[in-house]
């Protein structure tokens, strides 16, 4: 009971203290809005924007506009507008509005079947060099295959001539079969765009994968603020008074760890409540998995930080020690970039962190799992908390 | 005996801050606690009421010791740090509440107590305020009404007054008294001999961690060595004439004399004032200032150890 009388103490002094509910609260609000902005990404509806200007208007060219790009498996990454006109096509791609215009000059479609040089046209906006670079990828492949028909078509004339089985006065009458057959073919398969999200590397929207990093950021920073606190008590004997009343020490330290995790759960409830009310981050469908994975992030943080401020000695040395854990944690673990950006040794020196397992878990859960997908990132975040706490004990012990 | 403390030592590493320190109080008095910055009062006391651990030794308080016995004693025990130990965002009141769950006294109690001790120290119109609008002394004031709210059998206080006003300090001192009138037992730390001289019957005088004297306060004078001092300055300046004539008053034990000033040793001073006022006038001898000054613990201090207390 003297533990929870500790705790709400704590939690009273700290309500009082209008600086620290603008960092608990309004900061990491902020941090996730501003962040998952910069970085907008969502790779499940990745699409590519394109204009096409038709200027030749044969066969050829109508084959790749409506059959092509406008297939349905290319139209899944690639959005196609059309125009008449080159310049203004050049003016949407100038002024960012579309990632690239493609440009089919007048005369291709002759060129191509008479075996001419022919040419399309695909103008890209340097702003979004990777949408430009699907749009143009699927115009290349096109028109490597076209060359590959083509290329078979004048073999299998030439075949047909050498070989004498065809007559000579219908030779003509022969090739334009092979080249209908040719054209007869399904120009929509030459081109396929799968999309297919493999097992452990579907990601979640920015916007939301920032609302766990940030939030997870700002765990550590206010359960740095309770460790702060402790270390103040300590300076202003105020802990030492406790000391002197009928209270165990362990009572103390669980009394004022119980209002660090008091602290943290709440900003991190309240977080999780607003940036799903304001934001719609979807977190959980699943409320167990959710309560569990914060619960597991939570305890993780609270530990971390009880063990830095058992560790120092003074408040000044956890006021330098204790935002440096908390950056190298969210930066390692991150909360900064996406963990599947990283390269493979930072990756796996981000499992030593906490961070990097809630991270995992909380995007196991906004990809639509449940309890069973957070029990091994939750039990692994348990696990830590224990190790700092059991740390803590032995240095609280030692130090106060 | 309601305190002993016996044959403690405490060793910060290489530091001794507290060497073979023995010392007795009996129920109902206040015993004082006196020594210089860093004599070793409040690592003494810090063992006392638990915070620290001695390296050899032991404190019984009320029968209970401190090393095998640690709650017991704490419940014996109220404490008035020299910090302000305070939560400034919570009110007097509210401070006072979380204290006295800290120290068990019943929720039923709770109220009534603290509704007592804040009467006491006169705060009972500023108890909803935030702690940190009080002035110094109501702080003061409130760290002391902490130690109270247990009703000890023992209260601890350790250099109470530091830093506080003179009306605040004459507040606490009597109120002090006035518990101890109620029978309440008192270890008062100070460096202010003038406090631990108003307060205390019973003195320890510690330098470098050792009790160097330890008595009744008459006993101390009397150890300081029990001559008054009676000093007295002439208009005009003193002459070997006028030695040879104070000599031989009753009582004086010696006469020193520097430019117009006189300072004569005595048995009692006041017993002294009437021949010797008559024998200056008897002299023609203008008298511009004449004062008697008993010894006090600061001279014994100052004979036992070469410096002043507040050195």
């Amino acid at each position: 009971m003297k533990a929870w009388y500790i705790a709400v103490k704590d939690l009273v002094v700290h309500t009082r203290d209008r600086t620290a509910f603008v960092t608990l609260l309004l900061v990491p609000m902020v941090m996730i809005i501003v962040l998952g902005s910069v970085f907008n990404w969502n790779a499940t509806s990745f699409q590519a924007h394109a204009v096409v200007v038709d200027l030749d208007g044969s066969n050829l060219s109508r084959q790749l506009t409506q059959q092509v790009l406008a297939s349905p498996r290319v139209r899944d990454v690639l959005a196609l507008t059309t125009t008449t006109s080159e310049a203004e096509a050049r003016t949407l791609v100038e002024q960012g509005k579309t990632a690239a215009a493609i440009i089919i000059p007048k005369g291709f479609g002759g060129g191509a079947a008479s075996g001419a040089p022919a040419r399309i046209e695909v103008l890209e906006n340097p702003e979004s060099l990777i949408q430009a670079g699907v749009v143009a990828s699927i115009v290349q492949a096109y028109t490597t295959d076209l060359q590959a028909q083509r290329v078979a078509i004048s073999v299998a004339t030439s075949v047909l001539e050498e070989s004498g089985a065809v007559p000579p006065a219908r030779m003509g009458e022969a090739v334009r079969g092979v080249r209908e057959q040719a054209d007869a073919g399904q120009p929509q398969d030459l081109i396929a765009v799968k999309t297919t999200a493999l097992e452990g590397r579907k990601v979640v929207p920015a916007l939301d994968y920032y609302a766990v990093g940030m939030s997870l950021m700002y765990l550590i920073f206010t359960a740095n603020t309770g460790a702060w606190n402790m270390l103040e008590e300590k300076r202003q004997r105020t802990l030492a008074r406790i000391m002197t009343t009928p209270t165990a020490r362990l009572t103390v330290m669980a009394g004022k760890s119980l209002g660090t995790l008091a602290l943290t759960a709440l900003q991190f409830a309240i977080i999780i409540l607003l940036t799903r009310l304001l934001y719609h981050v979807q977190w959980s469908s699943s409320l167990p998995a959710l309560l569990l994975m914060a619960g597991a992030s939570v305890l993780a943080a609270a530990g971390l930080s009880t063990m830095v401020a058992a560790l120092v000695q003074s408040r000044e040395q956890e006021g330098a020690l204790g935002p440096a854990v908390a950056l190298i944690y969210s930066l390692l673990g991150g909360s900064m970039w996406p963990v599947y950006v990283m390269p493979a040794w930072l990756d796996a020196a981000s499992r030593l962190t906490f961070t990097r397992w809630a991270i995992d878990g909380f995007s196991a859960l906004m990809l639509g799992g449940g309890v069973s997908s957070v029990l091994r990132p939750a039990g692994v975040c348990l696990g830590m908390a224990v190790l700092f706490l059991g740390v803590s004990a032995v240095a609280l012990n030692r130090n106060y | 005996m309601l305190l002993e403390i016996r044959n403690l030592s405490k060793r910060f590493g290489t530091l001794v801050a507290v060497q073979n320190v023995n010392l007795a109080i009996p129920a109902g008095e206040i015993f004082g606690l006196l020594g210089p910055n860093g004599a070793g009062k409040t690592t003494t006391v810090s063992i006392v009421c638990g915070l620290l651990s001695p390296t050899e030794g032991d404190v019984i308080v009320d029968g209970h010791s401190v090393l095998r016995e640690s709650m017991a004693v704490r419940r014996q025990v109220g404490v008035v740090p020299q910090e302000l130990a305070l939560y400034g965002a919570l009110s007097g009141r509210e401070n006072l509440v979380f204290f006295g769950r800290m120290q068990e006294i019943p929720a039923r109690l709770l109220p009534g107590r603290v509704d007592a001790v804040l009467n006491i120290v006169q705060l009972t119109d500023r108890q909803n305020d935030r702690v940190d609008t009080y002035s110094g002394g109501m702080k003061r004031r409130l760290n002391v009404a902490i130690g109270l709210l247990n009703q000890p059998k023992l209260l601890i206080l350790d250099e109470p007054t530091v830093g506080v006003d003179p009306q605040s300090r004459n507040s606490i001192l009597e109120t002090l008294r006035e518990l101890n009138r109620q029978g309440m037992t008192m270890l008062y730390t100070s460096h202010y001999m003038e406090e631990v001289e108003f307060l205390c019957s019973h003195i320890a005088i510690l330098d470098h961690g050792r009790v160097i004297a330890d008595g009744s306060q008459e006993e101390l004078q009397r150890r300081a060595g029990g001559r008054d001092i009676v000093s007295v300055q002439l208009a005009d300046e003193a002459d070997e004439a006028l030695r040879t004539r104070l000599t031989a008053l009753p009582g004086v034990e010696s006469v020193e004399l520097r430019d117009h000033a006189v300072r004569i040793a005595t048995a009692s001073g006041h017993a002294l004032l009437a021949p010797l006022v008559a024998a200056l006038a008897d002299d023609g001898r203008g008298v511009t200032s004449l004062e008697v000054k008993e010894p006090n613990l600061e001279d014994l201090f100052l004979s036992l150890t070469g410096t002043s207390l507040r050195d």
